[in-house]
């Protein structure tokens, strides 16, 4: 009777440990590659700074809104995007190919080149901190 | 017995006016790319794509077959993050060639992928995309809004409706208008634009 209770408790436990040691393991693979001492608040700092790329003002917010527990829009598209932040969508950054591919796109879109390991790191620090 | 016999012929007649009828509407109502999205769905209460069943038409066949494709999931995945996943054959194959050789400034955005992904998309998408054989496609435009047959459907649709409407701001936006457009269904009885309600041509 009580083994069915204890594998859904170990099951739901390995689950949210997968979900939060992602980012930890990013955060290690960022420091292998050189960065040090992430940094929420140089984080939030990257997230809302604004830059002219190809005639555009472009940002994070442009299509994430300023408030990364908020529902986001793609500035062309329209579509809905949900929420970045880990405390209002623990689907963020549990799936770490998912992540480099949409830092590859976006840095490149908003920053006009790749984010480096440190910006990675210092981001994913302030979006999985980031409280509801 | 004679009486069942006449029942039968009336039937049979009443039948054929109606198909004959149906049509007839169908030829009225718009070109060749209306019908063809018409059918492109595989609703079995539908009865235009009863129609087309009854005179063999593939085409929801194909609709059927590339939901069932291997690769179906990363398309509708990968694609579908940023807009909707649009059907494969509302673009011709050479189309989707260029555009998936150019996904680092995909209509101004980025959208890349690494490579294995892109390949299995892009083989994805030369197996359901259009032929341009087929009189849907005659050059290789890079929008899906920028082809012959949506400009065909379109061009009574005001900016107002569309770009200026908060609602909508897109003809990529499929789905903003077509409250079915994730089914495949694309009629235009299944229109509500967002501020202005039904569309009726």
């Amino acid at each position: 009777m009580i083994i069915p209770f204890l594998i859904g408790i170990l099951l739901m436990t390995s689950l949210s440990i997968a979900s939060a040691s992602d980012i930890d393991s990013m955060l290690a693979s960022y420091r292998d590659e050189g960065a040090t001492g992430f940094s929420a608040e140089r984080g939030k700092l990257l997230w809302t700074s604004t830059r002219l790329i190809d005639g555009e003002e472009r940002a994070c917010s442009s299509c994430h809104t300023a408030d990364p527990v908020a529902r986001g829009r793609h500035v062309k598209t329209g579509k809905t995007i949900e929420p970045i932040a880990v405390s209002a969508n623990p689907e963020r950054f549990t799936d770490v190919s998912k992540t480099e591919k949409w830092f590859r796109r976006n840095c490149k879109w908003t920053l006009g080149r790749e984010c480096t390991p440190q910006e990675k790191g210092d981001l994913l620090t302030w979006l999985g901190g980031q409280q509801e | 017995m004679k009486k069942t016999l006449l029942i039968l012929i009336g039937l049979m007649l009443g039948l054929t006016t109606s198909i004959a009828l149906l049509a007839g509407h169908d030829d009225r109502e718009g070109d060749e790319h209306h019908e063809y999205h018409e059918s492109d769905h595989d609703d079995d209460d539908d009865r235009k794509g009863w129609l087309r069943r009854f005179a063999g038409s593939n085409i929801t066949a194909q609709n059927r077959d590339r939901k069932q494709d291997p690769a179906f999931g990363t398309y509708a995945d990968e694609c579908g993050d940023c807009h909707m996943a649009y059907p494969p054959d509302m673009l011709s194959k050479e189309s989707w060639s260029v555009l998936m050789t150019n996904l680092e400034d995909h209509f101004g955005d980025n959208a890349e992928l690494d490579a294995e992904t892109a390949g299995k998309i892009g083989r994805f998408l030369d197996r359901y995309g259009a032929n341009t054989m087929n009189g849907v496609q005659s050059s290789k435009p890079a929008r899906i809004s920028d082809t012959r047959w949506f400009r065909a459907q379109h061009h009574e649709i005001p900016a107002r409706m569309v770009k200026n409407n908060p609602g909508v701001k897109s003809f990529s936006r499929c789905e903003a208008c077509h409250t079915r457009a994730a089914e495949g269904r694309f009629n235009e009885h299944d229109v509500r634009i967002p501020g202005f309600g039904y569309w009726d041509d």
